[in-house]
């Protein structure tokens, strides 16, 4: 599985609440003012969102590379 | 003790989101704290993977219309406002700032690699130092005790008195070789210092060169920096050093390599027993 294809996997098992913040945030550039208007929350839920959504993502990609340590380890 | 950023501070950092008095804050922390300056690169890593990938996934149709509107209202805004020539678009606005962010990125990237090689530089240089410094010092053990002449604190060339009679002046203990079929003779031993801690000197004897062997704790006098095992020449000494059960040896002597050598495979091979 390449890297790209491994972070597309946890983007996949994001809440939409979260990924929809970090796709604006990531991908359409907008500043946080923004996407609390576009998405109707207040600007600090906003701002936890998206660290919440970037702290998972690490997460899982952290597993999945100690799982392919482990498995390339046997 | 020094608090680290927290989660969400890293991540609005590199988002460029936090207020100038916050962002003051955060860099000069982050000029303090590799661990916190490392996240931050990897938050803008993280950041440009996901701003690739996630150009594959629309946005539900309500979000894609609020958003219609918000470029809109921004687009008339920059119109009502229009004293600059080209005003740049949103987009193209916070385009320069993810350039910037990369410039910044970058530029910590070769900090943070230039502080690397430094330490590491500054590190070798130490132990180098230290390395020469403890050898020099083994040496000069040997050379005083040449000098002086003096009898051993201990005179014999028998193992089993030579051993005992370190009891209780050495907090570790360490086995003789057996020398009956070597061309070495054991002519006795006496307490040493080294860094300031004790460690044994058994002196020896191969045709009419005397040699030293100093044990020492490995540990009580940080010689980390000589590495596993040293053979140098020191000054016309030949000198073997290797730590064996958490202890420090060093053989030296005015003999040839060749003999110093074999007295420390000797050693080495009592050390196992």
């Amino acid at each position: 599985m390449r890297d790209a294809d491994a972070l597309h996997a946890a983007m996949e098992k994001l809440p939409p609440p979260l990924l929809e913040v970090l796709l604006l945030c990531d991908v359409e550039e907008m500043k946080y003012r923004e996407i609390a208007m576009v998405v109707g929350i207040p600007i600090g839920t906003v701002m936890s969102r998206i660290a919440r959504a970037r702290a998972s993502l690490r997460r899982q990609l952290e597993d999945r590379s100690q799982q392919l340590t482990r498995g390339t380890g046997r | 003790m020094m608090d680290h950023l927290s989660p969400a501070t890293l991540s609005a950092f590199a988002d460029g989101e936090l207020s100038a008095e916050q962002t003051a804050r955060a860099k000069e922390h982050l000029d303090e704290c590799l661990a916190c300056a490392s996240s931050v690169i990897d938050e803008w890593l993280l950041k440009a993977s996901i701003g690739k990938e996630g150009r594959k996934y629309t946005m539900p149709a309500g979000v894609e219309e609020r958003m219609k509107g918000l470029m809109e209202e921004e687009a008339l805004s920059q119109r009502a406002s229009s004293s600059r020539a080209a005003p740049r678009g949103p987009r193209e606005t916070r385009r320069w700032i993810v350039v910037g962010n990369w410039a910044v990125a970058a530029s910590m990237l070769v900090i943070l690699m230039g502080w690397g090689i430094m330490q590491f530089r500054a590190r070798q240089t130490a132990g180098l130092l230290k390395r020469a410094a403890l050898v020099t010092e083994a040496c000069d053990l040997h050379i005083s005790v040449l000098a002086a002449n003096e009898t051993p604190q201990v005179v014999s060339s028998d193992r089993h008195t030579v051993k005992p009679w370190f009891q209780g002046k050495l907090p570790f203990t360490f086995n003789l070789p057996e020398l009956k079929d070597s061309d070495f003779t054991l002519i006795g031993g006496r307490v040493a210092y080294l860094e300031q801690s004790p460690g044994a000197e058994l002196i020896y004897q191969i045709r009419k060169h005397q040699i030293s062997a100093f044990i020492f704790q490995d540990r009580a006098m940080g010689s980390g920096a000589l590495g596993d095992s040293l053979a140098r020449r020191h000054a016309t000494f030949n000198v073997e050093s290797w730590n064996q059960n958490n202890l420090r040896y060093f053989v030296i002597g005015d003999a040839g390599a060749k003999d110093i050598q074999n007295l420390a495979n000797l050693l080495k091979q009592a050390a196992q027993q």
